[in-house]
């Protein structure tokens, strides 16, 4: 008898599937990213020490570089997210691979523990790279940067492998719902930095609530919001440094004349403003992660949910 | 041993045609008393006819009496089909060619002393049919 | 194999299956005794993918139910015969011993190699006919006791057809396992399949022992004329400039007197019969 037999399908033969059907792809793409960390570093060295020779405040540039770890999550979604369970349906094979002895919902959870893990690991890679990356700004003669701006928030492993597997599920969401991989490339490309779009603009600074500062008129601006801080909100607030929304008094500085006698007329006291302080960025990488883990999670659920109702094959 | 072959355009059923093949080589000698007839599983694995109908077919011949399946051991060939007197066989021969001619005689061609033939042999075979 | 007292493998009551624009399962209701070999016919579209691919458990009916003997193990080979196209035969099989809970590899590659195919080239690479073999090697390597095959013939030549039926039933005879066969290819089934299941339109029109349900009909052949000489149901009825035939049912063997004859029922007649009945009734 050359029969084998065993009482139940495990992880271990369901991440093996997985490895041998991604196998290739999985090795370009670590490798790629791989090279492309290294790269990176060795080339933010010369550049650093070619930048500072021309006293060019290129921080920026190096920002952009440190989007790779984007880059990398939009990839993940794209094209190991969408295709995974797209490619099954137009190619037929799931019909072979969930056929067997194991469900499509089991099967699902190897592919995605497989790929999922992989992900993580090269979206952390990334991270890490662009931290080191950003770390050396401050030797180019910039004493400080914008923790809370594009590309220098999202340089941190945390937030990279929440947005890598936020992406990489969306894409398997959408694939399982679209069953066409092309489209599920598409929305899934157009989602994710929609959703990235989203939470840096509106969501982010809602994090936790503002730090408050006031300051009641006087001749002399002080700068109510730290340079490093991200601001949230501002304006004129009443003696009690309560915010008095935005009102119209029109005392718009016409004429050359200073409007604050007219702002003090309608009781505001001073200015107010409030800001998410730079100190928070470690913390507010985590709650963002978080979100994204939340929403990779309800994804995959829907995926599982919708492979496990079979209405259509 | 017998090969099987069935006439899938044929309207006779599958069983009837292996039947009737082991029946003919009763008839003509090629099997006798006491031969053990392939296994279902043989037959299957060279005629490419569903087991169940190898079954159906020896099944048949064993409530025929020509048949019997001894436990464990096979199908063997318990009765023979008495061949045909030589005698009768050359008569019924003459009476052919006689009627052959007339056929011919009469304006048939082969094909359709063939289609005739065929037509008084299925009705028979009709009433083969259980 | 002795005397086979037939268990019941499948038994279909009700079962419906409906898509947004049409229906592909209407009521549907049968019983398949174990050990059968089952042909599934049916014009395009007449519900022979969707009622396969609900028996693989592939698919979840909108109404009805069936069963499976306890512990049916089922195979199924869909219609588009689907192996990953990057990986070779040998791979493929890899995949199949992993998914699967018992597995066969000696037979699953036995099956491959009978055929000549290539066990390392790319399933990409391969022919329609070799991807076939390979998806029905990884069925024979996981030992079903239901065999699901939804035209697993068409991509073959015709030597081919033979040698792959006869294999298959081989497979089948050693193993005991029922086969559902879906094909369009009525005349090669003679001796291969001993039960029918005749679909038209997500309908169920026929179904039953094959020896049995032919030997209640009979052709009934002769002069043209408006009424068969035969009594019993007309299923069907043809009329030419000089010939009437008709397809009728009846218990016994009817006897005709000349000009008339009586012919037995092949499967091809019958089932063209039926389907072209069902049409006729479309249009009416």
């Amino acid at each position: 008898m050359t029969t084998v037999t065993k009482t139940r399908v495990g992880g271990g033969d369901l991440l093996w599937v997985a490895w041998r059907t991604h196998r290739t792809s999985i090795l370009v793409t670590s490798g790629l990213v791989a090279l492309a960390a290294v790269g990176m570093a060795v080339v933010s060295r010369y550049f650093v020490a070619w930048a500072s020779s021309l006293n060019y405040p290129t921080y920026r540039v190096l920002e952009q570089f440190s989007s790779i770890g984007l880059l990398f999550a939009l990839a993940a979604g794209m094209f190991w997210g969408a295709p995974l369970v797209a490619r099954e349906y137009e190619l037929r094979t799931h019909l072979l691979a969930w056929g067997q002895d194991v469900s499509a919902s089991r099967w699902l959870a190897g592919q995605v523990a497989l790929l999922g893990a992989v992900t993580a690991c090269l979206a952390a890679l990334a991270g890490v790279v662009s931290g080191v990356m950003l770390e050396r700004v401050p030797k180019m003669g910039v004493d400080t940067i914008r923790v809370f701006e594009r590309n220098v928030f999202e340089a941190a492993p945390q937030v990279q492998v929440g947005c890598a597997l936020f992406a990489f599920a969306l894409g398997v969401a959408v694939g399982a719902l679209t069953r066409r991989t092309l489209p599920a490339m598409a929305i899934t490309g157009i989602g994710f930095l929609g959703v990235g779009e989203v939470l840096a603009r509106w969501g982010r600074e809602h994090y936790l609530p503002p730090v408050r500062s006031f300051e009641a008129w006087s001749p002399v601006h002080h700068p109510l919001v730290p340079f490093t801080a991200l601001p949230v909100d501002s304006g004129y607030a009443d003696a009690n440094g309560v915010p008095m929304g935005d009102q119209d008094w029109g005392c718009g500085g016409r004429n050359g004349i200073e409007p604050v006698e007219c702002l003090r007329a309608h009781g505001a006291a001073g200015r107010y403003a409030d800001y998410q302080p730079a100190e928070r960025v470690e913390l507010f990488r985590w709650i963002e992660s978080g979100i994204f883990l939340v929403l990779a999670a309800g994804l995959l659920l829907l995926a599982w949910y919708w492979l496990r109702r079979a209405r259509r094959v | 041993m017998v090969e099987f072959r069935i006439d899938k355009a044929s309207g006779l059923p599958a069983y009837l045609q292996l039947a009737r093949q082991v029946r003919e080589a009763l008839r003509l000698g090629w099997l006798k008393p006491g031969d053990r007839l392939p296994t279902v599983r043989d037959v299957v694995a060279t005629s490419g006819v569903n087991a169940n109908t190898v079954l159906k077919a020896y099944r048949e011949l064993e409530r025929a009496g020509l048949l019997e399946a001894r436990q464990g051991s096979g199908t063997f060939v318990k009765a023979t089909l008495g061949s045909v007197d030589p005698e009768v066989m050359d008569r019924l021969r003459a009476k052919l060619v006689d009627w052959v001619d007339e056929a011919r005689a009469a304006g048939l061609e082969n094909e359709d002393i063939d289609a005739l033939v065929g037509s008084v042999l299925t009705e028979g075979e009709r009433i083969e049919v259980p | 194999m002795t005397a086979v007292v037939e268990t019941a493998g499948i038994a279909v009551r009700g079962l419906g299956k409906g898509y947004r624009s049409s229906v592909a399962l209407r009521d549907c209701t049968f019983d398949l005794p174990a050990g059968r070999v089952a042909a599934l016919v049916g014009a395009n579209g007449a519900g022979k993918t969707t009622l396969l691919t609900v028996l693989s458990g592939l698919l979840r009916p909108d109404a009805g139910e069936f069963t499976l003997r306890p512990g049916e193990r089922v195979a199924f080979v869909a219609q588009e015969k689907p192996v990953y196209k990057h990986l070779t035969p040998r791979v493929v099989l890899q995949l199949a011993a992993r998914l699967n809970l018992v597995w066969d590899q000696a037979r699953a590659q036995a099956w491959l190699e009978r055929f000549d195919i290539p066990l390392d080239r790319r399933c990409g690479q391969l022919s329609g006919g070799q991807r076939t073999q390979v998806a029905l090697a990884v069925a024979i390597g996981s030992r079903p006791t239901l065999l699901l095959l939804d035209e697993p013939l068409a991509d073959l030549d015709p030597l081919a057809r033979t040698e792959v039926m006869r294999d298959l039933l081989s497979e089948v005879a050693d193993s005991g396992a029922t086969v559902v066969m879906s094909t369009h290819i009525v005349t090669e089934l003679s001796g291969v399949v001993d039960h029918l299941l005749l679909l038209a339109h997500g309908t169920l029109l026929a179904d039953g022992d094959l020896d049995e349900l032919l030997a209640a009909h009979v052709m009934v052949v002769g002069p043209r004329a408006q009424e068969s000489p035969v009594r019993g149901e007309v299923l069907w009825d043809k009329h030419l400039d000089g010939q009437s035939l008709f397809l009728v049912r009846t218990p016994t063997t009817p006897v005709v007197s000349a000009p008339w004859v009586v012919r037995p029922v092949s499967l091809e007649d019958y089932v063209l019969a039926l389907l072209s009945a069902t049409r006729k009734g479309d249009v009416a």
